[in-house]
């Protein structure tokens, strides 16, 4: 069998073996050999010239690593390829050499064929047409040699004169054409080749990338072991170079393989999900106790999605953010640790969704949490908890749920931190506490929770409230059963949630706003639907005078217009005129000075999906079929959740910045649930669930000053925050845009947002490019469709306009404004 | 470093203007062209969309539609 090989005309070599014992190599270039034809066309090389009488190299090609084990003995050699010369007297003709050198090209194993005249002693051609020349012809290979795993074939092409003072001449190279014939009479183009009548094989891979082995395997799981046995060679690979959308840079396989004794992995599932910075795998394993796991599993496991790996590897020098999910440690326990104190209870995994405390009487405020953690790992972290706690309204609401995150920093080797969770008790009545661990998290074997002088939670719920010693609370009621009473006393059938004035914050009450219910709903609401709640009931005008009813109900004390009445419980309210029963329990709550306010709790409350949710994943869905519409419904209701936080990490930062940069317009804005939800539609691979959106928040600093100023910008924002990401789009425009952006870190919450620093130039061109154009007319955009080179050449000719000008070049040029743009969005 | 192309922009509101009938659509203008917009509801007639549009900041949407 034998092989051919082709010669590019651009294709650079990986790598730079020394020149033959050519006398003159001016001018000679360095390309890659290869044995699969390629697309360069055929196209006339260097036009080199040599003092008459000696030898010119023209190209060196050189292969890439070929397998071990083969045979060059006895191999004989052809090689056709398309020259000419120039001058009548030259008698140019042709000089070969071929050889193998090690991987690196540094050392020479062999050389089959010295330097020399090989084919036919025959000149070439002389005139404008290029015509075929045996370089040679079937020449047996004058060294044998057995190839080591890793060597490559060197080919070196060049020219010598028969006669003549000025010798010229060139050949062409290139593979888009039909082999040259093996004759030296073609005058067609065509493609140069060498060939050897032996079987060569290649080394199966060095580098590669992941993306690429990916889309080469319907399993997408392979070996890394048996790889890189195969291959024998640099244990290093780019894991990223196709995963256009990440971070990633590259890591050890090594390091994998010396810390794992199973040395099989799922590398897919870690390229879908992680979308951080760098990470090493050796680190990870170190952290694991049987340092045999399946990455994949491992992350199919994790609710969330997304962690900062980086956090794991918090160990001395490599991290920057130190936030993760609990689960992606505690997933790896050993149970037999972690387990100690006087009393000490677990999580029944699956048997008990539910970790129950006694109850606590109003106005009570904290309850303390020893969490036992599982403590192998020799590192400083963050760890967050997802809890979800009740407060079960006694006889009145079954559960009313919060949902809380909870960081606790765990130094080295430390294996407990408190949680301390606070109670609010506004509402003035009896409560039981429960505290339910979301799903991954009971899901972690190891972790322990201990409840101090609670031996057995299970069963001290009302009982033991006394233990607690406090003052007897006074007598209330609660608020829906008071406001439904009187509103059947008023034979009022129907009722309007309404919000307060000062509710600001958006939250599940905006969902009922305004709403209509029957006095008898079952789906009535309960108020209030959350500590501090801002939202009360009116009665559907019916045209009966309620100041009237009420009027009949007590008397006007001390605290203005108004009137005092007592409920069926006996509890006695003052409401002012124009006040509801509600409203006036709210204000006495308010008043109440034992109220506690809510410190850890929560951060928001926990949704059910509503019909607002299921729009969203109806619509989503029907964009994207592929999509399940649970899952979509689900991700909506978080969304809402994750809006509800970053509105105010946003708005905090806003602040910030707005006192940091006086001189800068700040402005900022939290993305719609809608567009949240929309974005795993539309980049599945990237984003699995709403928690990795990374521009969730996001906040603009324009500067009315120039580049420098910017950067002074990013600079000071570095220093007073926590920037975990930047990109430089002002000196690396994206499509013209220029900004620059930085992922910035709320220290409390773990929460990202984006930081958008740009000029007032970039920011005016911003708004022509991208948002005049989205709110073109349909005419307007089929001119902008029918001038696309224009107006591209435009809009990239003022975002270098812009820049020259902010980076203080004053004389540029401002480029003409084409009639397509001047008639429809205007010129900048 | 990368060119401008306005097809990208205009290839997103193809992606959003409904065969029949007028898509509001909200734009998001801290994001990158090519992921900007967000289907808020499809209408079957242009006065609905106007209408519901009333109901959002100015400015942050649009209605497409195609012309017939």
């Amino acid at each position: 069998m034998v092989t051919r090989f082709w010669f590019p005309l651009n294709t650079i070599s990986d790598v730079n073996p020394n020149f033959g014992a050519w006398n003159e190599v001016d001018g000679a270039l360095r390309r890659k050999l290869v044995n699969v034809k390629g697309t360069s066309a055929i196209t006339i090389g260097t036009r080199h010239n040599w003092v008459a009488g000696v030898t010119q190299l023209d190209r060196q090609y050189v292969s890439d690593p070929l397998a071990a084990g083969i045979s060059f003995s006895a191999v004989t050699v052809k090689l056709v390829l398309m020259a000419r010369e120039y001058n009548n007297a030259d008698n140019s003709t042709s000089r070969l050499l071929v050889k193998i050198v090690n991987r690196a090209g540094d050392t020479i194993q062999q050389t089959l064929l010295a330097l020399g005249q090989f084919g036919p002693n025959v000149e070439y051609i002389n005139n404008a047409t290029h015509r075929n020349k045996q370089f040679a012809n079937g020449d047996i290979v004058t060294g044998t040699y057995v190839t080591a795993q890793g060597d490559r074939l060197v080919v070196e092409i060049g020219h010598a004169d028969i006669a003549g003072a000025t010798p010229e001449a060139s050949c062409k190279f290139g593979e888009n054409a039909a082999d040259a014939g093996d004759n030296e009479t073609g005058t067609t183009d065509a493609a140069g080749w060498i060939e050897f009548s032996n079987n060569i094989k290649f080394e199966q891979t060095k580098t590669f990338k992941v993306d690429a082995l990916l889309k080469a395997t319907k399993t997408k799981t392979f070996k890394i072991d048996s790889i890189l046995k195969k291959s024998g060679i640099a244990k290093t690979f780019k894991i990223d170079a196709n995963l256009v959308k990440r971070f990633t840079k590259t890591f050890t396989v090594d390091s994998i393989l010396k810390a794992t004794q199973n040395k099989t992995f799922t590398i897919d599932a870690l390229l879908r999900l992680i979308t951080t910075k760098s990470f090493s795998i050796d680190a990870i394993l170190r952290l694991v106790s049987n340092k045999t796991f399946t990455i994949d599993a491992l992350l199919k496991q994790i609710n969330f999605k997304a962690f900062t790996i980086n956090a794991i590897l918090t160990s001395g020098s490599i991290t920057k953010t130190k936030t993760f999910l609990i689960d992606a440690i505690l997933l790896t326990p050993s149970p037999e640790k972690g387990i100690r104190g006087r009393v000490r209870t677990r999580i029944p995994t699956v048997l008990a969704p539910f970790l129950e405390i006694p109850t606590k009487t109003p106005f009570s405020q904290s309850y303390p949490l020893f969490l036992e953690i599982e403590e192998e790992f020799s590192i400083k972290k963050q760890i967050e908890l997802n809890i979800i706690a009740a407060l079960l309204l006694e006889n009145k609401v079954e559960f009313d749920e919060y949902y809380y995150k909870k960081f606790l920093t765990l130094n080295p080797f430390s294996t407990q931190a408190q949680l301390t969770l606070s109670i609010q008790s506004e509402f003035s009545i009896e409560n039981k506490v429960i505290l339910e661990i979301e799903e991954k998290f009971k899901a972690i074997h190891a972790l322990v929770i201990e409840i101090i002088d609670k031996p057995n939670i299970t069963t001290q719920i009302l009982e033991e409230r006394d233990i607690y010693d406090l003052p007897e609370p006074p007598k209330l009621i609660t608020l829906g059963s008071a406001a439904s009473q009187l509103f059947f006393e008023q034979e009022t059938q129907q009722v309007i949630y309404r919000l307060e004035d000062n509710h600001e914050v958006e939250d599940e009450c905006d969902f009922y706003s305004d709403e209509v219910y029957d006095i008898d709903d079952p789906d009535k609401p309960d108020l209030p639907i959350h500590p501090n709640c801002k939202c009360y009931w009116e009665l559907v005008d019916t045209g009966e005078d309620l100041g009237q009813s009420l009027a009949t109900l007590g008397a006007a004390e001390d605290e203005g217009p108004g009137r005092w009445i007592t409920t069926d419980e006996g509890v006695r309210v003052f409401i002012k005129e124009g006040e509801t029963l509600e409203q006036a329990f709210i204000r006495r709550s308010k008043k109440t000075p034992e109220r506690k306010t809510i410190v850890n709790l929560p951060l928001q409350k926990y949704k059910k999906p509503t019909e607002r949710h299921e729009a969203i994943a109806n619509k989503i869905q029907k964009k994207y079929p592929n999509m399940d519409k649970e899952f979509l419904k689900e991700q909506a209701v978080k969304a809402d959740n994750l809006r509800v936080e970053h509105e105010k990490v946003m708005t905090n930062l806003h602040g910030e910045l707005g006192n940091q940069f006086k001189d800068a317009d700040v402005t900022g804005r939290v993305k719609d649930t809608d567009n949240m939800v929309e974005k795993l539609g539309r980049k599945p691979d990237v984003y699995q669930d709403v928690s990795q959106l990374q521009d969730v928040s996001g906040v603009r600093v324009v500067s009315a000053k120039g580049n420098d100023d910017v950067k002074s910008i990013v600079s000071e924002i570095k220093t007073t925050h926590t920037v975990i990401s930047e990109e430089n789009y002002i000196d690396q425009p994206k499509a013209g845009y220029r900004s620059y952006h930085l992922g910035v870190e709320d220290k409390k919450t773990g929460l990202i947002s984006e930081v958008q620093v740009r000029t007032q130039n970039q920011d005016h061109w911003a708004t022509f490019a991208h948002d005049k154009v989205y709110k073109l007319s349909g005419e307007d955009r089929l001119k902008f469709a029918q001038n696309k080179e224009v107006i591209n050449s435009y809009m990239n000719g003022m975002s270098e306009h812009y820049f020259k000008l902010d980076s203080g070049i004053t004389n540029s040029v401002k480029p003409p404004c084409p009639p397509s743009i001047a008639s429809t969005i205007g010129c900048m | 470093m990368s060119q401008y192309d306005v097809s990208t922009i205009l290839d997103e509101i193809d992606e959003f203007t409904p065969d029949v009938g007028f898509n509001l659509v909200s734009i998001d203008e801290f994001a990158l062209p090519g992921e900007k917009l967000a289907l808020i509801a499809h209408f079957d007639t242009i006065e609905e969309a106007k209408k519901t549009q009333e109901e959002y900041p100015p400015d942050k949407t649009e209605i497409y539609f195609k012309k017939n």
